[in-house]
């Protein structure tokens, strides 16, 4: 390995920039394994353990924690906990669905503006970033509450009983999450929409297309890379969200991050949390492989 | 099989009928009026910023007229929208869809139009076949070269079988070389396929190679329009003569069937219209010889000659002007000889 080699200019071996290179890895692959490796280690074992009476962990290797994640409990079998999972599932996969649809055309509209007010309108999305999640979240309790002018209005068009707010409830998850995750989706599109190749748009007219067929054909491939990432970005945390559930969806709206929020706090039952956690990291990754699947075709662009 | 697909159309013309384009307080076009004759090769030449452009794009429907209609074989494209029109472009940067192998590239158009998988087929293996595109039909466009991208727009855009084919300067991004195979193979296949093409370039030997027809545009009007040779041989305007090929412009008052040039007088073949103004002669004109010649002879000297292979060209002092001629016998600097300047090869501009 005494071979020199010319290295952008530097002369020097092949040996010594393979370990110049380790050194550089070396904070990076420390971070990783302080902070990942060893906490995902750790929580896999953690999962197999059992709570004891006073909720500490008791080192007893058993499968009892996957049991009652698949719903088999002290009174038998359940479908609590699956059907909780689901609904995270399918939460998160609405909110990202309706932060697409609402993201495209807001993409859309900024990316047309003149480049002075461009600028503007993008703070406008990137604005509520400035603010406290758990925050703004009560926030949105404050707007949905039975005096205010939303409640007000389902009252008297007869959605809502009398007196009743619009929380907690199912639609006020929902409002919270879409909100919450809307700038994710909307930042990386529109880096995707600036740059859009118009001329592309234009060919499929030139080519007799109609404007389903120019969308799906001229705009929507070169959206993907931003698409991905705003996808990406809402999905994975979208399945995990407590916050917002648990201010906005009250006790009967639970979703999987809340479970798993009461077990290592409320309940005190560290085990079944690991086992619930990794419950979730496996559905989001059945979720991520699915979609990479789907999108294998389009992802050459 | 390398038959045209529908029989070339004849006589019916494409029509440009006073169309101005304003874009703000900048006119792009300023009321151009233009017949196409149908199967013909016809260019729009100009710099960059002559409105070229512009036109070809609203003959294609991506760009609406302030003024002005377009109309085809009597029919009136201008209310119609791109995807409407009988008409299919080359774009310059090609604009070919990246996620799309060649043969769907080539069959967009046909898909677009909901023409049944048989007849798409088969127009698609004629465009592949016709561009020589057999080998690349299920490659992307990043694998192909700039080359073959050319062709596969070609293709796409031919397999529509347009009435009109518009090509926005589709050679721009090919080197010398290929460009000149390519200028070549559009030609033939024009003549082939009997289809009306419209090129807009700015590169005139390139709208000399392929044309039946330039229309040499400037500052958003046209200047002139004419054959190849019509506007090479008899340019009408001295940004025509300078903008064609080069031009040795002599400023001189008018004589009866003459100009009185700075370095003496010379004989025209008709009397210039105005009272001071410009001559053109092209510099493969103007002949040198040892001898006298018997009309429009100059004594000149060679201030400076610089051989080119094919050619020598030199500059002859003291009437400024520069000749073109065969490379021997090889001219030297400080020479002296006679010029001829022959009539037929006097232009009278109009300004």
């Amino acid at each position: 390995m005494n071979r020199l080699l010319v290295w952008f200019g530097e002369l020097t071996t092949p040996a010594r920039l393979y370990r110049r290179g380790l050194w550089f890895l070396l904070p990076a692959a420390i971070w990783i394994l302080g902070l990942l490796v060893i906490p995902g280690l750790s929580l896999v074992a953690l999962s197999f353990a059992e709570r004891g009476p006073y909720g500490e962990v008791v080192w007893n290797f058993s499968l009892e924690n996957y049991r009652r994640l698949l719903g088999y409990g002290l009174f038998g079998w359940s479908p609590d906990t699956i059907l909780i999972l689901l609904r995270s599932l399918w939460v998160a996969f609405v909110t990202t669905l309706i932060c697409i649809v609402l993201a495209y055309p807001l993409a859309f509209f900024i990316a047309s503006r003149p480049p002075r007010t461009r600028y503007l309108w993008l703070a406008l999305v990137i604005i509520p970033f400035w603010t406290n999640l758990v925050i703004r979240t009560y926030a949105w309790q404050m707007l949905l509450a039975p005096d205010f002018p939303f409640a007000r209005l389902a009252q008297a068009l007869g959605l809502l009983a009398p007196d009743s707010g619009l929380y907690p409830s199912p639609l006020a998850v929902y409002i919270g999450m879409i909100t919450a995750f809307l700038p994710f989706v909307v930042l990386p599109l529109f880096s995707s929409v600036e740059r859009l190749d118009w001329s592309l748009v234009e060919a499929a007219q030139d080519l007799y297309a109609s404007r389903i067929r120019t969308f799906f054909q001229a705009i929507w491939p070169q959206t993907l890379p931003g698409l991905t990432v705003g996808i990406i970005l809402t999905f994975i945390p979208a399945m995990g969200m407590f916050v917002i559930p648990d201010l906005l969806g009250g006790a009967k709206y639970l979703l999987v991050g809340n479970l798993i929020q009461q077990q290592f706090y409320a309940s005190r039952d560290w085990p079944y949390g690991a086992a619930v956690s990794l419950g979730l990291m496996v559905l989001t990754l059945i979720g991520l492989a699915i979609y990479r699947r789907r999108g294998k075709d389009v992802d050459l662009v | 099989m390398t038959a045209a697909i529908r029989p070339p159309a004849t006589g019916e013309s494409l029509s440009i009928q006073n169309v101005v384009k304003k874009f703000g307080d900048f006119t792009a076009l300023g009321g151009v009026s233009l017949e196409v004759p149908a199967g013909q090769f016809f260019t729009l030449l100009g710099p960059s910023g002559c409105g070229k452009t512009t036109l070809l794009r609203i003959i294609a429907g991506l760009e609406l007229p302030t003024e002005g209609r377009v109309v085809l074989r009597g029919q009136d494209l201008t209310p119609l929208p791109a995807n409407r029109r009988p008409v299919n472009t080359v774009f310059q940067s090609y604009a070919l869809f990246p996620h799309l192998t060649v043969r769907e590239n080539i069959a967009f158009g046909l898909k677009s139009r909901r023409m049944d998988k048989a007849e798409v087929e088969r127009r698609v293996r004629y465009g592949l076949e016709m561009l020589q595109l057999e080998r690349f039909a299920e490659r992307l466009p990043h694998q192909l070269s700039g080359g073959q991208r050319q062709r596969v727009a070609l293709a796409r855009a031919l397999v529509n079988e347009p009435q009109v084919l518009l090509l926005d300067e589709p050679m721009s991004a090919l080197d010398a070389k290929l460009r000149a195979e390519v200028q070549v193979q559009l030609r033939r296949l024009q003549q082939q396929l009997g289809l009306t093409f419209i090129l807009v370039t700015h590169d005139q030997d390139e709208a000399m190679a392929v044309s039946d027809r330039i229309a040499l545009m400037r500052m958003g009007h046209l200047e002139q329009v004419g054959t190849p040779d019509e506007v090479y041989e008899r340019p009408r305007t001295r940004y025509a003569a300078e903008f064609l090929g080069a031009a040795n412009l002599i400023r001189g008052k008018r004589l009866p069937m003459g100009l009185e040039a700075p370095f003496g007088k010379l004989a025209l073949g008709q009397t210039p219209p105005w009272d001071e103004g410009y001559v053109a002669i092209r510099p493969e004109r103007v002949r040198l010889s040892e001898v006298e010649p018997r009309q429009n002879g100059l004594r000149v000297r060679v201030r400076e000659a610089v051989y080119r292979g094919a050619y020598q060209e030199a500059w002859l002092e003291p009437c400024d002007i520069r000749v073109r001629t065969a490379p021997h016998p090889t001219l030297q600097a400080g020479q002296e000889l006679w010029a001829e300047l022959p009539i037929d090869a006097l232009v009278v501009l109009d300004e």
